[in-house]
């Protein structure tokens, strides 16, 4: 893949992994964007390992979720979503706000539940390509989500009462 | 999650701050490879500069052998292989000496270029 062809494959992309990630993040749109650069530099940096282009997107999800993880490792994030980092405008304050509930849930949520969670969803990805982006089986990513609906609908249903 | 829709920052922004490191990763392999290329030349001319010294102080080892006996001979009671033994650390010893420098001054000299 060369730089035009990877370029054209970021556009298609970028949109939905900063959708996944802002949501991974509990609404931190910042430190998603942060985690969203850095995924496509490593990308990059690989992009000649990928045989099959199709599956860019599946693959930088991939790239993604691994950094995640490490970011959480490392920042040790147990996310205060009351703090609500890196809002700057008065605009994604409110984004921030609308989905509160959604994104205090979320974080509740264990994080291969959340990952699972946001990936059938939110991405639409079937349970297979989720055990192929973060390497669980099939069996476990079935009862990942299944666990994660039970919990956010309790949780959600928690918050409106 | 259905009609999940965040705010995200402008699609224009991103790519461009992504170019932007795109561009850099692009820098600095560019200058990885220039190193490299630097670096063969540099090997390439301390292994030649390395062999010819080599040779030219072996064909002249008869000289270079008298003139460590005497030498030697002049310090301190010797057997006859240890002359042997030091003219052929001489001889080696130059040979890597003259092959590192040549490195040295080859690699400088083509940074120099480069700058």
């Amino acid at each position: 893949m060369n730089r035009e062809q990877f370029i054209s494959k970021v556009g298609e992309s970028q949109q939905a992994l900063r959708r996944f990630l802002t949501a991974l993040c509990c609404g931190d749109a910042q430190l998603a964007d942060d985690i969203a650069q850095e995924t496509f530099i490593k990308a990059y940096l690989s992009c000649e390992s990928l045989n099959d282009s199709d599956k860019f997107k599946s693959w930088v999800f991939k790239i993604a979720y691994n950094l995640f993880i490490d970011q959480r490792r490392s920042m040790k994030m147990t996310v205060d979503v009351d703090c609500a980092t890196g809002i700057e405008d008065a605009e994604r304050a409110d984004s921030s706000f609308r989905y509160q509930d959604l994104y205090k849930a979320l974080d509740l949520l264990p994080g291969k539940e959340r990952i699972s969670v946001l990936l059938y969803y939110l991405e639409g990805y079937s349970v297979k390509e989720i055990s192929e982006i973060n390497g669980f089986s099939q069996e476990a990513v079935r009862q990942h989500l299944s666990r994660g609906r039970a919990r956010l609908r309790g949780l959600l249903s928690d918050d409106q009462k | 999650m259905e009609g999940f829709t965040p705010r995200l920052s402008d699609s224009g922004e991103f790519m461009a701050g992504l170019m932007r490191s795109l561009n850099a990763v692009e820098a600095v392999r560019k200058s990885n490879v220039e190193l490299r290329r630097r670096c063969r030349i540099a090997v390439f001319v301390a292994a030649v500069v390395g062999f010819v010294v080599g040779v030219a102080l072996t064909l002249i080892m008869p000289y270079v052998g008298n003139i460590v006996g005497e030498i030697c001979g002049s310090f301190l009671q010797i057997d006859a292989l240890t002359p042997q033994i030091v003219t052929w650390l001489v001889v080696g010893a130059t040979s890597v000496v003259t092959a590192l420098n040549a490195y040295e001054i080859t690699l400088a000299r083509l940074s120099r270029k480069n700058v």
